[in-house]
């Protein structure tokens, strides 16, 4: 069977799994909803104000909802030796780390599709200087938090380790994703002079491609007995 | 034949297996006895390839790369491998695809083989435990491994179901699959191996044939093995 | 063979490192000028820099061990890996406090967020706390052992993505504090240096015990293993 055939198959079983019971993915979209009104209450000043820490109120509903999915999503895979059976079977282990994080993706592009439009009816300024730059910015901002997320989860193997460690191993290799997201988000929200924007483009592009292709050619070796 | 040389192995801190010598020959079926602890379940895990053992060989069927000699395997654990929210025809679809291409036919036959071919459209969470086994047997079988492992088998079977696996598994020695039997029936899994291999404390200190008299001397003489070395 | 040079290795490590320790001290409390606007408080910086020196070799070490260890999977690698992470999180440690006594009277915060190194800092405090705190959760020899030397990779190629994605940061919004340039007298320059190399012969005098504090542990174990 072909790597892409594996990655397919991974992908199917976690999306089938998770779209029967949908627990998942409502709380986190609900999560991210509530976050989003959280924040906006919390925040509620002046326009100036809100101005400043857009970027943030955007960006903080959605990433924390992400961590929600890193730890449930696939946890059917730890129940009933499901894992096992994984393993001692001829997958590769590239393959498994890529079907997870394309489907953790999907979870998190949804949250993005429901929670950015809140935010935006919550702004009081309603349109965004560069749609084209902010749906660069989410997508490929997103894709390498569930990317890190999902490398550290799939190379953690273990439930407990998931829950407790991943957020402290997730933040600080994740600053310069961080960085990145708010600069490229706050020049898309609104008006400027549009410094650096390639600069802040080509990070994240490098970013996602370490934590992706890394992961996907060195597991099999990494995680082989 | 899948050998292994000189196995050692630690778990904990515990020396779960010592300095093991098995040769398994293709189609072979080899019953493994011994108290709990004794190290077979760690035994089928080094062969299943899900730990590594510390120090020792394992060579594989002609010279196969591991990723061969798991194609070639099946195995059953304790653990059913199942996802409980998926059916049971969603489950060995999986498998099957783990493994290979996909032949509908394939599953059915095995569906009918544990008998769960009229339910095999339902939800595995709602199946009884004896169900949730046969079912585990039948994702084992799957892709035609010569090369099973089984652990305790027949746990969670009512006596009808364990008649039929107990038919099946004497149907696959004939077809030349060979098998590693773990069970705590050992009279049964006597009869249906053609070897039987004694473990205690981590080290193989018997071996015999099974011939149809010779259970009863065997564990008589395994009784005064471990006797003595608790002495 | 290893074993017959370790003893006398340790003992000359040992007063070699306390003679220039105080060596070190004198020069930088006595020797250095007194710095001309920051008066006294610029001493910090004999020891704050050797620090990050110290700080940067020791993670350069679990980088190296980490790779070498899932290479050969010879748990030396792994004692030397772990050893140099505890050293080198007790040394950055030092550097933030340092860092934030000399910050205060001088640029009159503890903390600024506009400094690339300060921030870079921080990160690799948090990376290789976390790093610490894997080797003590993660059940499982061998699997705990790849886990943090994956993880001890992953953060060392992470900080110079911190450095410079904060250096942009900072660069696109306007400067608070400028860089200063450093014109130092001869004696200062001396002192500083000396007193990295001194950090130095420290750091390896530290490492050589704490790896073999470790080997020792993983004898023990074995001999426990073994015999037990």
């Amino acid at each position: 069977m072909t790597f892409i055939n594996q990655v397919v198959l991974i992908l199917n079983r976690d999306l089938r799994i998770e779209f029967r019971s949908k627990s998942l993915l409502l709380s986190m979209v609900i999560f991210a909803l509530l976050f989003q009104v959280f924040l906006q209450i919390v925040f509620d000043a002046k326009t100036q104000a809100i101005q400043m820490i857009a970027p943030g109120i955007l960006w903080l509903p959605v990433l924390l909802s992400a961590m929600l999915g890193f730890n449930k999503y696939g946890s059917a895979e730890r129940e009933n030796g499901a894992l096992t059976g994984l393993l001692v079977s001829p997958i590769d282990k590239g393959a498994l780390f890529l079907g997870k994080l394309i489907g953790n993706y999907v979870l998190v592009f949804i949250v993005i599709v429901t929670s950015v439009p809140i935010f935006f009816l919550f702004l009081k300024q309603p349109f965004p200087a560069s749609i084209g730059l902010l749906l660069t910015t989410l997508l490929l901002g997103s894709w390498g938090f569930v990317a890190i997320g999902v490398f550290l989860t799939t190379l953690a193997h273990s439930s407990s380790i998931t829950e407790l460690l991943v957020p402290i191993m997730i933040f600080p290799l994740a600053v310069p994703l961080f960085l990145a997201i708010i600069q490229l988000t706050e020049m898309a929200l609104f008006p400027s002079l549009g410094m650096g924007e390639n600069l802040w483009i080509l990070l994240l592009i490098g970013y996602n491609l370490i934590f992706t292709v890394a992961p996907t050619f060195l597991f099999d070796l990494l995680l082989e007995v | 034949m899948m050998e292994l040389q000189n196995i050692n192995l630690f778990m904990n801190d515990k020396n779960v297996l010592h300095s093991i010598n098995l040769q398994w020959r293709k189609g072979e079926s080899i019953a493994l006895i011994g108290a709990n602890g004794a190290g077979k379940s760690s035994l089928l895990k080094v062969l299943g390839t899900l730990v590594k053992p510390n120090s020792g060989k394992l060579k594989y069927p002609s010279d196969l790369s591991v990723k061969e000699w798991k194609k070639l395997l099946g195995i059953v654990f304790p653990e059913t491998f199942l996802y409980h929210s998926l059916t049971a025809y969603e489950n060995l679809r999986f498998y099957q695809k783990l493994y290979g291409k996909i032949n509908k036919d394939r599953i059915d036959e095995v569906l009918k083989q544990v008998k769960l071919f009229h339910v095999k459209q339902e939800i595995v969470d709602t199946y009884s435990k004896g169900m949730k086994q046969r079912l585990s047997i039948a994702r084992a079988l799957l892709h035609n491994p010569t090369y099973l492992l089984l652990d305790e088998p027949f746990d969670g079977l009512d006596s009808e179901s364990k008649e039929i696996l107990k038919n099946m598994l004497l149907q696959m020695r004939q077809k030349g699959t060979g098998y590693i039997l773990v069970s705590h029936d050992s009279e049964q899994a006597w009869e249906l191996c053609d070897r039987a291999v004694l473990m205690h404390e981590g080290r193989i200190i018997a071996e015999g044939k099974c011939t149809n008299q010779g259970y009863f001397p065997f564990i008589k003489r395994y009784r005064e093995i471990v006797k003595e070395k608790s002495s | 063979m290893m074993q017959k040079y370790l003893n006398p290795t340790k003992l000359f490590l040992t007063f070699a490192t306390g003679i220039l320790m105080v060596i070190q001290l004198y020069m930088s409390l006595f020797y250095a000028p007194t710095e001309k606007y920051m008066g006294h408080i610029q001493r910090i910086m004999y020891f704050h820099v050797p620090s990050a020196f110290v700080a940067f070799a020791a993670f350069t070490i679990v980088f190296i061990a980490g790779i070498m260890y899932l290479y050969t999977k010879n748990k030396k690698w792994d004692a030397l890996a772990v050893s140099s992470a505890e050293i080198g999180v007790l040394f950055t440690t030092v550097v933030l406090v340092t860092g934030s006594l000399w910050a205060r009277p001088v640029w009159n915060a503890w903390w600024v967020w506009d400094d690339p190194r300060l921030v870079t800092a921080l990160i690799l405090w948090f990376i290789y706390i976390a790093y610490l705190l894997i080797r003590t959760s993660v059940a499982g020899d061998e699997r705990r052992r790849k886990f943090a030397a994956v993880f001890g990779i992953v953060g060392f190629i992470d900080v110079p993505l911190v450095y410079f994605s904060v250096k942009w940061w900072r660069t696109i919004h306007p400067k608070v504090i400028d860089e200063q340039g450093v014109h130092m007298p001869a004696e200062m320059a001396q002192t500083l240096f000396f007193s990295i190399f001194a950090f130095l012969v420290l750091f390896i005098t530290l490492l050589l015990y704490r790896y073999v504090l470790e080997s020792q542990k993983e004898n023990v174990n074995e001999l426990r293993n073994k015999y037990l």
